[in-house]
């Protein structure tokens, strides 16, 4: 419907123009423009109205030059055409961009969604998914209350952003003992299957200066003994990689940070089972000491289960 | 939706993401035979049979910073076993190495690339899950995401009684 309302409005506005006595246009016209009063529209398109036109020198957007043709009409109508793809470009950008994680707690996204970017398709499908949000928030909001009776919500995202900084630092160094204390297992294994392609490589990803620009938890739920929580993570850093021997860079650029977003999954159990499950001994590590059974290690504080970066 | 009671799609997810990362991984470091109990034996033969093409023209494939990312799953029951086929986004830096020269023959060492990929997992109906994965030769506890291989006696456990492996992928 608003979209509509916008659609109707440029017509109104191109016809209202086009019959309009036409003014000499000032020279604030250009910087106007430059002043990119149309949103994220790119200045640089208006390249390609530079063309010539069927009498006089035409209008040059870029020199600011103010040189009006004889032909009032043909530059108004020009002009209204522009006005009018500027305004469609805009809206089909719009729509077309997907959903933000946002500041608002009330309007989560599950890490369903996430993974598969399920765009919204209807207002009916919004509301819905705006209501399984809603429940999901104050059931998450209970958990919180429950399992962390004496932390904030800051205190949480604090310690979580501690542990992403610690796994960074485990990366760089090819800590595998830190790794697997700070990671799920299966994100451990992968992490060390990458480790080693990247040692075969001589390679080493330097990882320094951790700034969090913004978190927020997105989701809290309890399933199977475990806590879950879904987290939101703007954060920039200086990331790049370097060759071990000669230390040149291999890849990414040592003089500027890079900001990235990240949908991180943190998980912990609730019921830890100490003993491993073949011996009976205190198990602490993937590999029990005694047996060398290797299984998942219990995780009895948070330890991070996924990370995937955001890319819009 | 699927026929498997015991299915849960992030742990599927999760689990799926790791056996395609350590399988390219393995392509990368030339040890095929770590990640064979993923594979359906005749999806193992494809890979070792187009590992040696390369070895033959004296080059190694290399995958780098493997990401793989939205699944979209469909599920299907066959006659004896349950089918799950994944279409995912896989992001990679890929390229050739020359095993003489140890230069990069083809593809970009720097950037990664973007590739979709289809792949099927399957999973026989009659399997069972099991708590502490033991070799069925001798017994020996086995890291299922290790290499597979009984560390007591080499033998492949075989993961396929258990849960799913991958039967076909493009790569």
């Amino acid at each position: 419907m608003k979209k509509c309302g916008v659609i109707f409005l440029a017509f109104v506005s191109f016809f209202f123009l086009f019959s309009f006595v036409p003014v000499s246009a000032d020279s604030g016209w250009d910087n106007s423009y430059g002043g990119g009063g149309f949103g994220g529209f790119d200045g640089g398109s208006y390249g390609g109205f530079g063309g010539s036109s069927s009498g006089g020198t035409f209008y040059d957007f870029s020199s600011g030059d103010t040189e009006y043709s004889a032909d009032y009409y043909l530059f108004e109508v020009f002009f209204c055409i522009a006005f009018f793809l500027i305004l469609l470009f805009v809206i089909v950008a719009k729509s077309k961009k997907r959903t933000h994680f946002s500041n608002d707690t009330e309007k989560t996204i599950t890490s369903r969604s996430v993974f598969r970017h399920i765009p919204f398709a209807s207002n009916e499908k919004q509301e819905e998914t705006y209501e399984s949000h809603k429940s999901e928030f104050y059931e998450g909001l209970e958990i919180f209350k429950k399992y962390f009776p004496n932390m904030t919500k800051q205190d949480l995202l604090d310690q979580f952003f501690s542990i992403f900084v610690s796994i960074q630092e485990a990366w760089m160094n090819f800590d595998y003992d830190k790794l697997e204390k700070l990671c799920s297992d299966e994100l451990f294994q992968s992490y060390q299957s990458d480790l080693e392609v990247l040692k075969m490589k001589n390679g080493k990803n330097v990882m320094h200066d951790f700034e969090k620009i913004f978190s927020n938890i997105q989701r809290i739920r309890e399933e199977d003994g475990k806590i879950i929580v879904d987290v939101y993570l703007f954060v920039s850093f200086y990331d790049y990689v370097i060759d071990a021997n000669t230390e040149k860079i291999l890849q990414g650029n040592q003089d500027s940070p890079m900001s990235c977003k990240y949908h991180l999954v943190f998980v912990k159990n609730l019921e830890v089972e100490g003993n491993c499950p073949n011996c009976g001994a205190e198990k602490q590590k993937r590999e029990c000491e005694f047996c060398h059974t290797i299984l998942p290690a219990p995780n009895q504080d948070f330890v991070l289960s996924q990370k995937e970066r955001i890319h819009y | 939706m699927s026929d498997d009671v015991n299915f849960e799609e992030e742990k599927f997810v999760s689990k799926a993401n790791l056996m395609v990362k350590k399988i390219f991984n393995a392509i990368t470091m030339m040890q095929v035979e770590h990640v064979q109990h993923f594979m359906d034996p005749s999806l193992y033969q494809k890979v070792c049979e187009k590992l040696e093409r390369y070895q033959k023209k004296k080059e190694r494939v290399v995958f780098e910073q493997v990401n793989i990312s939205s699944y979209v799953l469909k599920h299907s029951t066959k006659q004896s076993y349950l089918e799950v086929e994944a279409s995912v986004m896989v992001r990679a830096i890929v390229y050739c190495l020359s095993t003489v020269s140890n230069q990069v023959v083809s593809g970009d060492a720097f950037s990664r690339r973007e590739f979709p990929t289809k792949m099927v997992f399957r999973k026989r109906l009659d399997s069972s899950s099991v708590d502490v994965p033991r070799c069925l030769g001798c017994g020996t506890t086995i890291d299922v995401y290790g290499d597979g291989i009984c560390p007591n006696c080499g033998r492949v456990y075989d993961l396929a009684n258990y849960d799913y492996i991958i039967q076909e992928m493009d790569w």
